[in-house]
């Protein structure tokens, strides 16, 4: 530094010290003699006055500005969006906001007459390919979220470069907007003067705010569930129905929409975590915008860091928080500031209003610990206690002994309305039974009257439940209703007998009982009788000892077990029940039934140990009737026709009819019924005890047909939902078909979804049952099964659905039912299975479409065979089969003869083959496993058996899946109700759904 | 992902840098530089900003990010609070510098700092012409130009410049005053004369 600056620098200071007037005085005096160095100071003097603000802004502030207006120009919609525009079918009737992840207007489906919500993406974004085709993947998954609290994302469409997000449209206000106008009452604790019209903050009304946080934390657990974060939570981003429903917007959209206008390259070096983070990255910059999303930010993506489920737990906390306060749980003027709080600061506890429950205190601060591994693990915990404080206090624990309490204790003061409302010893169970709720029932006001609650368990951690459907048996309600057993899957396929205490939030496996199915209780609970390995078993639960009783090659007969300690069950399909002593003895059949059926399954003992119920099952109708009959003597009558799945308690008989179950008065000593049959539950399967729980399995028979890849992520659905049976892919790929059950007429009918989305084509129009259908190899036919006045055929029609029907086959009467499998790829040959009356045995046979027609069979049949898909070369079939006891798969040469090959290991059912000769079919625990198969002359080896993902299917008779021209996409029928499809429903109290209407 | 040193061993090098150890610089600098254009470039590429962004936000990101805020002190921050006006500086001016050679025809553009620089309309200056003049005052006076780069670059307000620079606030007050009317002649001259 010179002395010449240093100078110029003194005399500066001091004239910036004195007024105006005084300076020039100073400066004539201090720059005697040095005319230059008084122009420079007087210079810099002028300048300092003119511009007193120069400088001030720092320089990214304005940087920034000058570059948004640049960047304004790229990343508004290219052409300007005007109401009535139209994007794809979209006509935009209103702009509805103004996001940082976009423009959202209201907009008309034109197709669909509904109105929905479009979020127009940023041009910036619309034009990186890698972003749009990240943002495209997750997309889809976010499409696939379907639970009424998340408001739905339909789909993705692009119009004129124009990108937008078709999204649920939700009416109403935001939580936000709910909270910054409720009304404000004198402060409880606020320490306001009494009369004071001082606007205190404060929260919603105390009744508003757990059925709203209950939506939520619902919301969330379902997406959770599912691997779904939403990583911005807040109230600006739940929304209010008018009618009361929450519902939670721009689920995980934070993630993908993050990182608005970072070029490929620069998100080459992005960190990671940039997706993570919504703040100052998807965010909208207005400060607003940016402050409003801080305030809710976890501790770890305030820090940048990857961030997990437990971010979203934070942000409900803040939120609950938000609600019962009417304060930010953390604030700020600035977003360093906000940032700041988040990362140092607690909550200010005191403004929570004095009557906020202690639990719901201690859960907000459990939400809001600022280190994740010590947070609040699980919002379902959470919803628990908001479920603890809305039944008036805390539940106990650990459950009451069945039968203790009186009276009396009914009428304790202080005993929660839900406890009073339970039947003995189960308001102990609903503490833990809650874990799991996904509750179906209402936020009652205190009431005396017992009500049913209906949750849903799920299967042990990396298991899956058992289908029903293929020999295991519904879930098994122990007699003294407080366990339930069932049988599931490890991830190894082996599938084991499990307990699960209600009172307790864990499943145990019970040891030496692999391969247990049609589980059913001794009636003193202390033992259970199951089917394994094609044995009869019984497993004593107090000393674990395993039993075999019998051998039996039908493992889906089903068991009874009296009080007097006589079991019984069917050693074959197709024989009369048997009768075997549970300590073990002779098999003893009985053989006064009557002859009028082909099965005698599912048998339930009365009360007496003496009269037991059983289904008829017959293949020349589909419908099973329920009988009543008894031990020692060959009395059997009628007592429901068109019904399955007999139990009796509590003076009713409990049965399934059309995918419900029903209770109906019923004498158990006449075996009359009475009164009307009222349905209780959806499902598919159901056990009951006298303890008045029902369990059940399935649930809704509306299913999706959804793509998977090979690893199980799904890739989007085609088609509404709907009851379908079966589903193929076209060999172009380009439409699916498939056959949906007409709700009016209940009749079923074919019809071609094209995969690119649009709506679908029906191609069959009655009279009768138009089901199982296949493409022609050119895809320019379809052969199905047709099924009219009591007569099977396969017809074919063109794929267009244009031109009439043409019968293939006609089957005689004989022939009950067929199913067409496929079509070989010469064109030469359909295969189908035929239902035989009087047959229970279903096989695979081949219908020749040159020459006579007349159908043959390729392998020789032992037991029920099913399937029957050609390889591509036409070589091959595979099919699987009962023979060995369980369904295994097996491929034979094709048209033979020739020897038999077991692809399957241990249990396999439903094969494809793609057209690069895979083979593909399900284990037992419905795991999708692929085939490696090679063949050389006319023998085949297995060169390896893949397995790749666990297919969660619904709870259909006959759940199917199909597999793309190259095997990288599989097409599969999903539940429509995954949750209730996956898990175990449990339905406390069912009675009470009865009263008033018996 | 790669992510340098941890949060820690970044608060040790900035109370070693703030003691004086100049190789503590030399491994905080890339760093914050990284973590600064990474979350300026998001910045000033969000869309629609039609308000302005705060500096100190930016840097509050950085911050969080890099430190651990449990153990850093107040001095911490204002030392790494300069760091981060160094490489914001540096930042900004490859940013102006990269459009402006981007332009058609070489013309310099523009980011307009009529705001900041409340020159007339008429007189437009530009980022890289302060950049210009400032490292002509580091030449003339190394500290006043550190201090315009800690509170213009930095938004640093007086007590952080203060502390990074160890000098009273009085000293920063005057620097920074003398420096801003010196900058305006410079930037004015230049339009006038050039």
């Amino acid at each position: 530094m010179d002395e010449r600056w240093q100078e110029i620098e003194r005399i500066y200071h001091a004239a910036r010290e004195l007024d105006a007037s005084a300076r020039a005085a100073f400066l004539a005096k201090a720059c005697a003699g040095d005319p230059a160095l008084r122009e420079q100071v007087e210079s810099l003097l002028a300048q300092a006055d003119q511009h007193e603000s120069f400088l001030k802004s720092p320089a990214i502030e304005v940087a920034a500005e000058s570059l948004a207006k640049e960047k304004q120009l790229s990343d508004t919609p290219g052409p300007a969006l005007e109401i009535g525009a139209m994007i794809a079918h979209y006509r935009l009737t209103e702009k509805i906001g103004e996001g940082g992840m976009g423009e959202v207007y209201r907009a008309r489906d034109t197709r669909l007459q509904r109105d929905v919500a479009l979020k127009i993406l940023p041009q910036g974004m619309a034009q990186d390919v890698q972003r749009m085709a990240r943002f495209e993947r997750e997309a889809v998954v976010l499409a696939s979220l379907n639970h009424p609290n998340i408001a739905a994302i339909h789909g993705l469409e692009e119009s004129n470069g124009i990108h937008a997000l078709v999204m649920e449209l939700v009416e109403g206000e935001t939580l936000a907007e709910r909270i910054s106008v409720a009304p404000s009452f004198s402060s409880a604790n606020a320490g306001l003067k009494t009369g004071s019209t001082t606007r205190e903050p404060k929260g919603l009304p105390y009744n508003d705010v757990f059925p709203i946080a209950r939506q939520i934390a619902e919301a969330l657990e379902y997406a959770h569930e599912r691997g779904v974060i939403h990583r911005d939570l807040k109230p600006a981003n739940v929304k209010i129905t008018p009618e009361g429903t929450v519902k939670v917007l721009d689920f995980g959209l934070a993630k993908v929409l993050g990182g608005t206008g970072v070029s490929p390259v620069q998100s080459q070096d992005a960190h990671a975590t940039d997706q993570d983070s919504p703040t100052l990255t998807t965010l909208d910059t207005q400060p607003g915008m940016i402050l409003g999303t801080a305030a809710y930010m976890s501790p770890e993506q305030a820090r940048g860091q990857r961030v997990d489920r437990r971010a979203d737990i934070w942000a409900f906390g803040c939120v609950l928080f938000e609600m019962l306060s009417g304060r930010k749980a953390f604030d700020g003027e600035t977003i360093s500031d906000v940032l700041a709080a988040v990362l140092t600061k607690e909550p200010d506890w005191s403004v929570l209003p004095e009557t906020t429950p202690a639990g719901i205190q201690k859960l907000i601060r459990r939400c809001l610990v600022k280190d994740p591994k010590q947070r609040q693990r699980d919002i379902g915990d959470a919803r628990i206690i908001i479920d603890e404080t809305l039944s008036g206090s805390p539940l106990p624990t650990s459950p009451l002994p069945l039968g203790e309490g009186g009276d009396a204790d009914r009428d304790r003061v202080g005993i929660s309305p839900v406890r009073r409302a339970l039947p003995w010893g189960l308001s102990g169970l609903l503490a833990v039974a809650l874990v799991t709720v996904l509750a179906l029932w209402k936020f009652a006001a205190p009431t005396s009257q017992p009500f049913p609650v209906s949750f849903y368990i799920p299967p042990p951690p990396d298991t899956t439940l058992r289908q029903f459907g293929f020999s295991a048996g519904p879930v098994a309600v122990s007699p003294d209703g407080r366990q339930l057993a069932f049988s599931a899957s490890d991830e190894s396929g082996v599938t084991r007998l499990y307990l699960r205490p209600l009172a307790s939030d864990t499943s145990q496996a019970v040891a030496g009982t692999e391969d247990a199915a049609q589980l059913f209780w001794s009636p003193d609970g202390g033992s259970l009788g199951f089917f394994a390995n094609q044995r009869l078993k019984t497993v004593n639960l107090a000393n674990g000892n395993v039993q075999t009783l019998a051998d039996t090659s039908c493992m889906g007969g089903g068991g009874a077990w009296s009080p007097n300690g006589t079991i019984l069950f069917l050693p074959r399909c197709q024989g009369p029940l048997n009768k075997i002593p549970s300590l073990g003895g002779n098999p003893i059949p009985l053989t006064t039934l009557g002859s009028g059926g082909d099965g005698y399954w599912s048998p339930a003992f009365l009360p007496d140990g003496r009269h037991f119920l059983y289904v008829l099952s017959s293949s020349s109708s589909t419908p099973t009737s329920i009988w009543m009959a008894s031990l020692g003597s060959s009395e059997h009558k009628l007592v429901l026709k068109d019904a399955g799945s007999p139990y009796f308690t509590s003076g009713r008989l409990l049965f399934l009819q059309d995918g419900r179950v029903f209770a109906q008065s019923f004498d158990p000593s006449t075996g009359v019924l009475s009164g009307e049959a009222t349905a209780i539950a959806d499902a598919q399967a159901f056990s009951v005890s006298t303890g008045k729980v029902l369990a059940f399995q399935g649930g809704t028979m509306k299913g999706r047909l959804e793509w998977f890849d090979r690893i199980g992520n799904p890739l989007g659905s085609v088609g509404p939902v709907a009851e379908y049976q079966s589903a193929k892919i076209s060999p172009d790929g380009t439409h699916i078909l498939a056959d949906v059950v007409d709700p009016t007429s209940n009749s079923w009918d074919l019809w071609s979804y094209p995969t690119a989305g649009g709506p679908g084509t029906r191609l069959t129009f009655g009279p009768g049952h138009k089901t199982f259908s296949v493409w022609s190899p050119n895809g320019k036919y379809i052969a199905y099964s047709c099924q009219s006045g009591g007569k099977a055929g396969i017809c074919r029609k063109p794929a267009d659905g244009s031109g009439g029907e043409e019968t293939l086959f006609a089957f005689g009467a004989g022939v009950s039912r067929v199913n067409v499998v496929d079509w070989s790829t010469d064109g030469r040959y359909i295969s189908f299975n035929e239902f035989v009356t009087g047959d229970p045995g279903v096989g695979t046979w081949i219908l020749p479409l040159s020459g006579g027609r007349k159908p043959f069979q390729v392998a020789a049949v032992s037991a029920a065979q099913y399937d029957g898909g050609f390889s591509p070369d036409g070589r091959w079939l595979a099919y699987f089969s009962y023979e060995a006891g369980r369904p295994e798969v097996y491929v034979v040469p094709f048209p033979g003869p020739g020897g038999k090959f077991q692809i399957s290991q241990n249990g396999g059912w439903l094969a494809r083959w793609d057209k690069k000769g895979h083979l593909y079919f399900l284990t037992m625990g419905n795991r999708l496993m692929e085939a490696d198969l090679t063949a050389s002359g006319a023998s085949l080896q297995v060169k390896a058996l893949h397995p790749l993902y666990q297919l969660n299917l619904p709870s259909y008779p006959d759940p199917l899946f199909d597999v793309n021209a190259d095997g990288s996409r599989f097409l599969v029928i999903t539940s429509a109700n995954p949750s209730a499809s996956r898990s175990i429903g449990v339905l406390l109290d069912w009675e009470s759904k009865l009263k008033g209407k018996e | 992902m790669e992510r340098g040193p941890s949060a820690h061993e970044v608060t040790i090098l900035l109370r070693a840098w703030g003691g004086g150890n100049k190789q503590a610089l030399d491994r905080l600098a890339p760093l914050v530089y990284r973590e600064l254009h990474q979350i300026a470039r998001r910045l000033m590429s969000g869309q629609r900003t039609n308000h302005t962004l705060q500096a100190t936000a930016l840097i509050n990101e950085a911050y969080m990010r890099l430190v651990d805020a449990r153990e850093a002190s107040w001095q911490d921050r204002a030392h790494f609070f300069a760091l981060c006006a160094s490489a914001m500086r540096q930042i900004l001016i490859d940013h102006a510098r990269a459009r402006a050679s981007a332009k058609r025809g070489g013309n310099q553009v523009v980011i307009e700092l009529d705001e900041a620089l409340a020159v007339a309309p008429s007189r437009a200056a530009n980022l890289l012409e302060l950049d210009d003049a400032l490292k002509r005052l580091a030449e003339i006076d190394p500290r006043k130009s550190q201090v315009v780069e800690l509170r213009f670059f930095g938004g640093l307000n007086l007590e952080e410049t203060a502390e990074a620079l160890k000098v009273s606030t009085k000293t920063v007050q005057r620097d920074w005053d003398l420096a801003r009317a010196w900058l305006f002649g410079e930037l004015s001259g230049k339009k006038q004369h050039g």
